[in-house]
């Protein structure tokens, strides 16, 4: 599974399926907002250019919105980048063991699941105080005077993609749990 | 432990961590917290963790990612691919083995206005693949050549990997862009005359050797002058654009991006569902790109607090394996991990530790980038993980081509991609020359 794994944008559309839980659809409505921002840059920066070659007026901050719009895309779709499988990741060795040993396969999936949720956790961890110290001292991004934006908005959104994803890789492990506890340590059915 | 172990024991641990499947973001990320935790304190490694979370992305040069996938995603969608390469079909319709050598041209020509190779992937899958079995070429044949040339996409600007070098090396990304043109435009040619070459020696392994003149097209001068005019337009918008210094990087992404939704809109085949399905994938690619660069950037900071790069470029300066030494050793590891691993990871991975080698022998940090892009695009190609093939292979959603017979058809082009490789190493001079005008 890789960021490169296309899906087929040629073929119709699907009749949609929705979201099956109510975090699901937080992740989704997450991944919604990122989409549009993703949106919002291009046009944004296209006025940029037009406003200054052809006005000679040059909107303010772009750089700066673009910047902090980056991270603001990735943590609002980190949580259904992983959902959605697209976690850049190796499957050369896991997914033939999982298939031929599925309950030791299944364990291995709860222990990197759980690696990924410490790891959103230890983001979060880190991000909190930055976060609160934003708040209260009213940091800013930007040249005071020319263009300024507070910095707390982005961090939230680092918190809230973070918790969101740590969720993710939980409901990852608690899945591959009863996988592994359903199933034999060895499939008899499958022979390589 | 000293730093230099700590160091050794984390890239050895992460490695392993990747290879039974951890995700490559994670384990970089974890390995390096870890790292930084032995080696100074928790505090620290905390606080570089919320550094690479909240800083090391909020630089302008990064919106360059989502827009070139954006673009690629957009211009896949609007149909130029067919009809670039219905013009070179028409073109080519008396040369032995000529819709080989339409496919290879036209995914050129597509290259020069995307960035990522699955666009050309699975847009040629859909247009060549059927039209060169009904010529009667080999399935393995028709399938190999897209694939084949789908590297080109990534080597002729833009390029996500060129993006990601000049970030690494803190070189100028319209620089590297420059650098791709030439060796791109060679490798094109040297699988067109490999095409030509196979089609009057082996015939058994192309096929339909014989001219598509049949093909019963209505192509005159005039209608393929005006289907060349959208990709036309799109190419001189965005590299015109970039060079004239009307617009930055960043700015061609967003113009680029922009110009391909136009041409979408235009010709009809964008409606708001696909618009949709076209910006959540944008996000899907993009995000998991950008998540391993952020992943990285945390990974390059505690190998420098190891003192590992600097060790390894003494260890390695001192073994007398001399700059081409260096090379072969250093193409070599990179095939092997493209056996593995996707092709920005490998990036990722290996140019904080061989960037600093590369400078101590005083080499051309261009051309090294575009060494090390041709090189990581072979891995596109080679079993068991060439995401090109897997592409392929889902675009087609043909269950009579197996993924082994798409990896044998690709195999010539990756012998032809060694050999412009072997050219580059030996005279430097003539991929850099454009970036260095």
């Amino acid at each position: 599974m890789s960021y490169e794994s296309s899906t087929d944008l040629e073929s119709p559309t699907e009749p949609r399926r929705g979201p099956d839980s109510a975090f699901g659809y937080v992740v989704d409505g997450m991944n919604g907002l990122g989409s549009v921002l993703i949106f919002a840059v291009m046009a944004l920066m296209v006025c940029d250019v037009l406003m200054r070659d052809f006005f000679n007026a040059p909107i303010d901050g772009v750089a700066e919105m673009v910047a902090i719009s980056i991270i603001a895309i990735v943590f609002l779709q980190l949580g259904s980048t992983l959902r959605h499988g697209r976690m850049s990741r190796a499957d050369l060795f896991i997914d033939g063991f999982t298939l031929r040993h599925p309950r030791p396969g299944n364990l291995i999936h709860v222990l990197f699941s759980l690696a990924g949720a410490f790891v959103c956790g230890v983001v979060f961890y880190a991000t909190w105080p930055r976060f609160l110290k934003a708040w209260t001292d009213n940091e800013f991004y930007g040249v005071q005077g020319v263009f300024t934006m507070p910095t707390w908005p982005v961090q939230l959104i680092v918190l809230a993609g973070c918790a969101v994803t740590a969720m993710q890789y939980l409901l990852h492990a608690v899945w591959h749990l009863r996988k592994a506890a359903a199933s034999p340590s060895n499939a008899p059915g499958v022979v390589r | 432990m000293t730093g230099v172990e700590i160091g050794l024991l984390a890239v050895v641990l992460m490695l392993a961590a990747i290879y039974f499947g951890m995700h490559i973001g994670i384990a970089l990320m974890l390995t390096s917290f870890l790292s930084v935790w032995l080696l100074k304190s928790p505090a620290l490694a905390a606080r570089m963790v919320a550094a690479a979370a909240n800083d090391s992305l909020r630089d302008y040069l990064f919106g360059v990612i989502p827009l070139f996938v954006l673009m690629g995603l957009l211009v896949s969608v609007s149909g130029v691919g067919r009809d670039t390469f219905d013009v070179f079909e028409w073109l080519l319709r008396k040369v032995k083995g000529g819709l080989g050598v339409a496919t290879v041209a036209a995914n050129a020509v597509f290259a020069a206005i995307t960035g990522i190779s699955i666009a050309s992937a699975s847009v040629f899958t859909k247009v060549a693949v059927p039209e060169m079995i009904r010529h009667g070429y080999t399935p393995k044949f028709a399938v190999g050549v897209v694939a084949g040339s789908s590297v080109l996409g990534m080597l002729i600007p833009p390029s996500l990997l060129m993006i990601i070098y000049g970030v690494l090396a803190e070189e100028s990304v319209g620089r590297m862009f420059l650098a791709g043109i030439i060796p791109g435009i060679v490798l094109a040619l040297a699988f067109c005359l490999m095409i030509v070459a196979m089609a009057m020696f082996w015939p058994s392994f192309i096929g339909g050797a014989r001219g598509a003149d049949d093909l019963g097209s209505h192509e005159t001068w005039g209608s393929a002058a005006v289907k060349l005019v959208p990709i036309a337009a799109l190419i001189l918008l965005v590299l015109g654009g970039l060079y004239s210094g009307l617009f930055t990087p960043t700015e061609a992404g967003a113009v680029g991006a922009a110009g391909a939704l136009v041409i979408a809109l235009v010709r009809r085949r964008l409606d708001w569902p696909k618009l949709w399905r076209v910006l959540v994938e944008t996000g899907h690619v993009s995000v998991s790109v950008l998540f391993l660069v952020l992943a990285a950037s945390l990974y390059s900071r505690m190998l420098a607090l190891t003192g590992l790069p600097a060790s390894i470029t003494e260890a390695v300066t001192g073994l007398g394996l001399g700059p081409y030494g260096f090379l072969f050793v250093y193409i070599l590891i990179v095939l092997a991990l493209g056996c593995i691993i996707d092709s920005v990871s490998i990036m990722l991975i290996m140019l904080p530790i061989v960037l600093p080698i590369a400078r101590a022998f005083g080499m051309d940090i261009i051309w090294f980038g575009v060494i090390t892009v041709v090189a990581v695009e072979i891995g596109l190609l080679t079993p068991p993980f060439g995401i090109s093939v897997y592409t392929v292979k889902s675009a087609l959603n043909d269950k009579a081509i197996t993924i082994k017979e798409i990896f044998k058809g690709a195999f010539p082009f990756v012998l032809c991609m060694l050999g412009v490789l072997l050219l580059l190493v030996m005279f430097p001079s003539w991929s850099t020359w454009l970036a260095r005008m």
